[in-house]
């Protein structure tokens, strides 16, 4: 018994794999974003680090050894490019000058885990340690770190998601002290919960309102900890009155989520953040995955046709296009403006491939 | 018993058939209050809500053309010829307003002027205060699925996914989306259905039977103090293309245990 959904999914995964693979240069790592008028940018350690997992969940659900490779590849290109004190570097590569970066570190760390479960090479545990170790020493002992940040020194909540590797790190190294700083950053973050559910500083910038892109890595970051914690219903507690919110919004909008949410939720009706509209669906379904209701797959099912519906997927103007999806819809919208970065393929293949399970387990579970 | 009843549309054959049934057994329909679909706002948000492939089947449902299904099948097992309220309404001699929205100032004055005993939804939008008031408070709703567990769009099927037996609950409207209190339930038996298309069909007319049991015992033995549960589970909406093949693939896998 097979979903008439199922083909339709895997034709957009199929299309977005494929150019996430153009993306990915021979020398390095995947190019940040496509531009409109049709040339990569620099390769992005960042985003090419948590590719890496994307990469390998494709090859595992196709049985193809080439996402393997490709995840190889780009695992290998950022060995070379860690730092000697093991943090990985803020923005492109190549670049003018190269400064830690902890946002950027925490991401690869995702990547370089990935690798090591699938492949056990030593090669990546070492790396992922040292990069978790850095972190946890540039961590001032209050759950801020003074350097290595975006903008100064804001600390933005989304560092959630630099917690959630700090742990996974933890959990692969057995080196508490990781896990110590770790959770010292999760007390800071937790404390920023507003009564309507929200988080203070989840944006980019310090007292702005936020995108969905962080909102979700926001959320994402607070559900992992807790999983990697054993402390899983304190965090899908502390979540569940945002999630609540953005579900209703989502229906309400058919799928349309605003790209951008101020303080009291008010959102921004001129956008939708794709990346965001991505990320939001693999949030409900991760969240969903612990306190199973198909009504949230109902949404995150919805957020993700809405990207389906402004993927491209037509081999015109030129096939370096085909395949993409764009920071925001409409592509002059604010987020990624005019850009195709290679993380909205990232979190948009990341979600199909996590709907298209959780379907077919629920499908299965009619034949018992 | 003074009855008014709304419409979504004026082609709407179960609020035509709640009206029949309710006149046949000797209630007095008030008024009909139907709300013309063709209004910017409302097309648009339809347009959002649906995909383009349903458009064709929207439209032929707006014009009150329907595939020979289990409404079409209700109809005729109650001898009901006429097929618009507007129709039916001149037959019998039923006031009839048409309005923009529910909750618009005609649509209480044209309420409040027909002093109805109760009202019964049978579509047109979320109704409002004002218009909750000028029915006094007594607004019923036949909701097609349990509650509180399924509260808002496309219960019925909702139910089969959430593996909650099917039922109709006629309830008190409040301003909550399907928050007022529970009068009757009534189960819809899944025998024979084995579509979405189907289910929704099935579950409309045993959900205008039960509001015409509903209306009819409470002529009988009056009134009584209900509770609003207080339970508020996750509000359901409209099933997403995927959802809706869960729903198609559980219905056959339930028909094929059941030998129908």
């Amino acid at each position: 018994m097979r979903l008439e959904c199922e083909k339709r999914y895997r034709h957009h995964l199929r299309l977005v794999m494929e150019w996430i693979e153009s993306s990915v240069k021979v020398e390095g790592g995947s190019a940040a974003h496509l531009s409109m008028s049709g040339l990569w940018s620099r390769s992005y350690p960042e985003t090419s680090g948590y590719i890496i997992n994307t990469l390998l969940d494709y090859g595992a659900l196709t049985s193809e050894p080439r996402w393997g490779e490709v995840a190889c590849r780009l695992g290998d290109w950022l060995l070379d490019i860690q730092m000697e004190s093991g943090a990985f570097s803020a923005g492109l590569h190549p670049g003018k000058e190269y400064s830690p970066s902890i946002f950027n570190t925490g991401q690869i760390i995702i990547g370089l885990a990935g690798l090591y479960e699938s492949s056990k090479e030593e090669k990546y545990l070492q790396s992922l340690g040292r990069a978790a170790r850095w972190l946890a020493t540039a961590e001032d002992g209050t759950g801020l770190w003074q350097v290595g940040n975006y903008r100064g020194g804001f600390n933005p909540t989304y560092y959630t998601r630099v917690t959630w590797p700090m742990l996974k790190a933890w959990r692969l190294t057995g080196d508490d002290s990781i896990k110590e700083s770790a959770v010292r950053v999760l007390e800071q973050m937790k404390r920023r919960r507003r009564e309507d559910g929200s988080f203070s500083d989840w944006g980019f910038s310090e007292g702005a309102g936020a995108y969905t892109h962080t909102i979700a890595y926001t959320l994402r970051g607070f559900i992992e900890s807790g999983r990697l914690l054993e402390e899983e219903d304190q965090y899908l507690d502390l979540v569940a009155p945002a999630i609540e919110r953005l579900y209703r919004k989502a229906e309400l909008r058919h799928g349309r989520l605003q790209g951008f949410f101020e303080e009291k939720w008010k959102g921004s009706n001129t956008f939708v953040c794709l990346t965001g509209n991505a990320q939001m669906a693999l949030v409900f379904l991760h969240y969903e995955s612990s306190r199973s209701d198909l009504r949230l797959v109902n949404a995150a099912s919805k957020l993700i046709d809405f990207v389906c519906d402004r993927q491209i997927v037509s081999p015109l103007p030129s096939p370096r296009f085909t395949g993409a999806v764009a920071g925001s819809s409409p592509i002059w919208g604010p987020y990624m403006r005019f850009r195709y970065p290679n993380w909205a393929a990232k979190f948009f293949a990341d979600s199909i491939m996590l709907l298209l399970f959780r379907l077919n387990a629920e499908l299965e579970s009619y034949q018992q | 018993m003074k009855v008014m009843i709304t419409a979504g549309f004026a082609r709407s054959l179960p609020a035509l058939a709640i009206a029949e049934l309710l006149r046949r057994g000797s209630f007095e329909i008030s008024g009909l209050l139907v709300v013309t679909p063709w209004r910017i706002g409302r097309i648009t948000s339809m347009l959002r809500s649906i995909r383009l492939r349903e458009l064709p089947s929207l439209t032929r449902k707006l014009r009150g053309g329907s595939s020979p299904g289990p409404m079409s099948r209700f109809l005729q097992k109650h001898n009901i010829e006429k097929r618009s309220l507007g129709a039916w309404a001149a037959a019998h001699g039923v006031p009839l307003r048409n309005v923009s929205d529910l909750n618009s100032d005609d649509a209480v004055s044209f309420a409040r002027s027909r002093q109805p005993e109760w009202f019964v939804y049978a579509g047109g939008g979320i109704l409002r205060r004002p218009l909750l008031a000028a029915g006094n408070w007594r607004v019923l709703n036949a909701h097609l699925g349990p509650l509180p567990e399924i509260r808002g769009m496309n219960a019925a099927e909702w139910s089969v996914l959430l593996k909650l037996q099917p039922t109709a609950t006629i309830h008190m409207i409040d301003e909550g989306i399907d928050t007022g209190a529970v009068i009757e339930t009534a189960p819809i038996e899944l025998t024979g259905v084995s579509t979405v298309e189907e289910l929704r069909q099935h579950a409309v007319n045993v959900g205008i039977e039960a509001i015409v049991n509903t209306l009819t015992k409470l002529r009988a033995h009056g009134d009584e103090q209900w509770q609003a549960h207080t339970e508020v589970h996750r509000q359901c909406f409209t099933l997403s293309p995927a959802l809706r093949e869960l729903v198609e693939q559980r219905l056959l896998t339930l028909s094929a245990r059941s030998g129908s």
